[in-house]
């Protein structure tokens, strides 16, 4: 009898509380910019249109800012870039992929032709990355979500100059998806 | 003096967890975007009930953790606490069965948060019979 008498008030403060936490919640969802979306289905993945991954590649030498043809272009902040964009630059030689995981991960599988810059380790390769291509797109990845090392490692690398990054969110398990994934090294040397 | 003890370790452990869950809520609440990732990692939900997860859950967290603070509805918020802690237990446990690496989204997010294993199930397990030890606690205070 005690017993049940407890339970209705123990019931009714927790209802209480998921109510107020419900209602702050929605709200502060609905003002956060970060917020989610609340529906069925996960949002779709915005990413560029194709023409921005088909403007003309500028020539080598961009970043330089006493380089004329430098400063005529504009660098594209990181854009997410699907499998078939990724794809499309890598057969026309324009791209260059970016593995951003630790080597162990690397080695034990990544992209074919994918280079290893691990973004936890990123500062172990300053010279490699002073060494990365300024006239092809610099395509970083890593697992797929919710790992965000590909994103950080695009941005990181956006901000030191390099002006055509683009980040492959859906990353190594969309990849996977498709043909064989190579295994072993390929990293750059520290 | 016994009752003296008693009381004053329930106050510790009240202070203790109420802190932790204040802490794992705020984090959460600020960016949901990533915590609704880290849900739906564990596939275990359709996407409506993770989205309203991340969007609730961690004021559910602060809530019960300022309560646990303030000594108010203690009774309410101790079993919120246990069930959240044994839907966790459950949900760490069977992303471990199933072999997932992925963040376990239980104080920060994404990348940046510890992957499942013993150690967040230890901790859960922890949480859990600190909570149970509360609502015990606090159901002989009433009855």
């Amino acid at each position: 009898m005690q017993k049940y008498f407890f339970a209705k008030p123990v019931l009714r403060e927790a209802c209480f509380i998921i109510a107020i936490a419900t209602l702050l919640g929605l709200t502060a969802n609905f003002f956060n910019p970060k917020g989610v979306s609340l529906g069925f289905r996960a949002p779709t993945i915005k990413y560029a249109p194709d023409d921005v991954f088909a403007q003309e590649l500028p020539v080598a030498g961009i970043g330089n800012p006493e380089d004329e043809l430098s400063a005529q272009h504009e660098a594209v902040e990181p854009a997410l870039i699907s499998t078939r964009q990724v794809r499309h630059l890598l057969d026309q030689n324009q791209a260059i992929l970016i593995d951003a995981r630790l080597s162990e991960h690397f080695e034990k599988g990544h992209i074919p032709g994918a280079h290893n810059i691990p973004f936890e380790r990123f500062y172990e390769y300053e010279e490699r990355i002073q060494s990365l291509p300024k006239d092809k797109w610099l395509i970083t990845y890593c697992d797929g979500p919710p790992c965000e090392l590909g994103e950080m490692l695009a941005y990181e690398l956006f901000h030191r100059g390099f002006p055509m990054v683009a980040i492959y969110q859906a990353g190594l398990d969309d990849w996977n998806l498709t043909p064989s994934v190579e295994k072993g090294g390929r990293s750059f040397e520290k | 003096m016994k009752n003296n003890t008693r009381a004053l370790l329930i106050l510790l452990l009240r202070i203790f967890l109420g802190g932790i869950f204040i802490y794992a809520g705020i984090g959460k609440m600020i960016r949901p975007d990533l915590f609704v990732i880290d849900i739906d990692n564990y596939r275990l939900l359709p996407y409506l009930l993770v989205s309203m997860l991340a969007v609730i859950l961690p004021w559910v967290e602060f809530v019960c953790g300022v309560l646990l603070f303030a000594g108010r509805w203690l009774r309410g918020a101790s079993l919120l606490l246990v069930v959240m802690n044994v839907v966790f237990i459950l949900a760490i446990g069977s992303a471990m069965a199933r072999g997932l690496d992925i963040s376990c989204g239980c104080f920060s997010l994404g990348t940046e948060g510890a992957t499942v294993g013993w150690q967040r199930l230890g901790e859960d397990i922890v949480f859990l019979a600190g909570s149970l030890l509360i609502l015990k606690d606090s159901a002989e205070r009433i009855t």
